[in-house]
């Protein structure tokens, strides 16, 4: 007669202070994955809005001309628009709508000049859209010709806030305005776009005066076309990227 | 036992034995490793499903990295093999140090865990990189994660036992890419000087712009497979783990790491010499040799770092007899 072998003891189950210490772990990377996957859901989401833009804002009138290949690479290749605002006196003021999917969008603007070449002389974030409504308004010098552009840089959000924030950079000096950029879009949700407007500042025009008030105004324009596209803008409505307006 | 080697005559190689044991013999162990795990250890399912939860998104990022063509960060998913052959050799050690605290303390006992707050930080870290979608943060924040939880779990004298392989983790974090790209200019640039000085000694008008090499009717450029860096890299990882293997001394660790990259960066320079004096004479030939995959420099590189690792440093590998012999 044979004697049945015997099954195996089932192992005694962890101790519960073992247990303890899976069970505190488990929480702590729930909750940090939940976090994550909802971050990336939110950010997954960002640059679905690119508004219209006036074809006209005042005197000024707009022609089409989108960003170059090589910028709107290496600004990740974004949906954008680009238009060029001329006046009667054929003063010029070149602006660009860049839809904010990824941080790459939000890199130096002064890259966005043609030729390049420029540096970065003077910044200030003036309310240029109304209280608490910040552009960031920058001199920018051709390091060899000496010529000068003014440029005003903001991020819109649907609901018609702006901020002026810092360009992002590769380096550890940018960190804190993308955590703050990321922080925004995660938290509110809301899609953004970023814009610049710029112009060269002629030579006989020494204090730029010409060149702040067109540029003021085109910007302003911009702005308030792009604050009623934001108000009826709701995701999947998004225009074509040659949508425009007359203002 | 009959081996491949042995039937055709010849001796087998005791490495290369001992190497396809061991393969064989964890693979045979499989499935009885996966009915132990699920009976006596699913609780690790508890921290390891969110855990690699917690990796998704970044991963995706890690890819488009790893993927670019000729990348030098190519070989960073092998990482973790390699840690985990540094763990594997350390096993005995780290059991050993688990047992004699089990048998001093018991289970309820403080020295038996350690503090949460390593993997907290860690936790920090990847939420910081998801905001910032920066894919380096994400992997530090990862392995200060994955570390943190063996502290926790462990305590600080059987983590302490975990750290080389923990710290060779730290070579799976993605460079940023700004910095790959300032490195790769400058190494394309030195590989393309380097190898001009090789060919001016038959062809003396040969000269260099940047990283173009340009001879009378042939010119060639150290960029894509021969870059460099991309041999560079994983032969300094590969080196670093030689040396964490065989335990060696920080000093001659160096020496090692030193020589790895000396190797390295002399191997391609002679790769793109051999480039220009081949493509004088034929052009299609030396277009296969620049292209050919970084990984055959590697290997090479690293085979002349092994034999120099076998002069300078300890020579008995760990993997003894005792650790592949068949149960």
């Amino acid at each position: 007669m044979t004697t049945p072998t015997p099954a195996p003891a089932s192992p005694p189950p962890p101790h519960p202070a073992i247990m303890a210490g899976f069970r505190r772990l488990a929480a702590l990377l729930v909750v940090t994955a939940l976090l994550g996957l909802f971050i990336g859901f939110r950010l997954e989401r960002q640059g679905q809005w690119l508004p219209r833009v006036p074809d006209q804002i005042g005197a000024w009138t707009a022609v089409e001309r989108p960003l170059e290949d090589r910028t709107a690479k290496a600004l990740g290749s974004p949906r954008s628009l680009g238009r060029q605002y001329v006046n009667l006196l054929d003063d010029r003021i070149e602006t660009h709508v860049i839809a904010a999917e990824s941080f790459d969008a939000f890199r130096e603007p002064a890259m966005c000049m043609p030729g390049q070449g420029f540096s970065l002389t003077a910044e200030m974030f003036p309310d240029v859209f109304g209280p608490g409504k910040q552009a960031r308004a920058m001199v920018l010098k051709h390091d060899e010709s000496g010529t000068r552009v003014l440029m005003l840089f903001w991020v819109q959000y649907e609901d018609g806030s702006t901020t002026g924030l810092g360009p992002l950079r590769a380096s550890a000096a940018d960190l804190m305005p993308r955590l703050t950029t990321g922080f925004r879009a995660a938290t509110s949700g809301k899609q953004a776009v970023i814009v610049r407007a710029y112009t060269f500042v002629s030579p006989t025009d020494p204090k730029a005066i010409l060149a702040r008030r067109g540029l003021y105004e085109v910007a302003q324009g911009l702005f308030k076309e792009i604050e009623k596209d934001g108000k009826a803008w709701r995701p999947g409505t998004t225009k074509a990227t040659t949508g425009s307006a007359t203002q | 036992m009959t081996t491949p080697a042995a039937a055709k005559g010849k001796a087998p190689s005791p490495q290369w034995e001992t190497i396809r044991q061991a393969v064989h013999s964890a693979l045979a162990a499989l499935p009885e490793f996966a009915r132990k795990f699920w009976s006596e250890e699913r609780h690790w399912l508890l921290v390891l499903t969110p855990l690699f939860l917690l990796l998704y998104g970044p991963f995706q990022w890690f890819l488009r990295i790893w993927a670019v063509p000729h990348s030098p960060l190519a070989f960073q998913p092998l990482v973790p093999l390699g840690a985990l052959a540094l763990a594997w050799a350390d096993r005995k050690a780290i059991q050993e140090t688990y047992r004699a605290m089990a048998d001093i303390y018991l289970p309820t006992n403080k020295r038996r865990r350690g503090t949460m707050l390593l993997a907290a930080l860690g936790c920090v870290l990847m939420v910081m990189a998801y905001l910032m979608m920066l894919a380096p943060l994400a992997m530090i924040g990862f392995i200060v994660t994955v570390a943190g939880i063996l502290l926790h779990l462990y305590g600080g004298t059987v983590f302490l036992t975990m750290l080389r392989p923990l710290l060779f983790l730290f070579t799976i974090v993605p460079l940023p890419s700004a910095g790959v790209d300032l490195l790769q200019k400058s190494f394309q640039a030195g590989s393309a000087a380097a190898a001009t000085q090789v060919i001016k000694l038959i062809h003396p008008s040969t000269r260099v712009i940047g990283n173009r090499i340009i001879l009378d009717n042939y010119s060639t450029t150290a960029s894509g497979a021969s870059s460099g860096l991309n041999t560079l890299l994983p032969t300094l990882v590969l080196a670093l783990w030689l040396g964490l293997f065989r335990k060696m001394k920080v000093g001659v660790l160096a020496v090692l790491l030193t020589a790895a990259g000396a190797i390295s960066l002399l191997l391609n320079s002679l790769r793109l010499a051999l480039v220009g004096l081949i493509g004088v004479y034929n052009t299609a030939w030396a277009e296969r040799l620049h292209d050919l995959s970084p990984w055959v420099i590697t290997g090479l590189a690293f085979y002349l770092t092994y034999l120099l690792a076998e002069r300078i440093g300890p020579r008995k590998s760990r993997l003894d007899e005792e650790d592949f012999a068949t149960p």
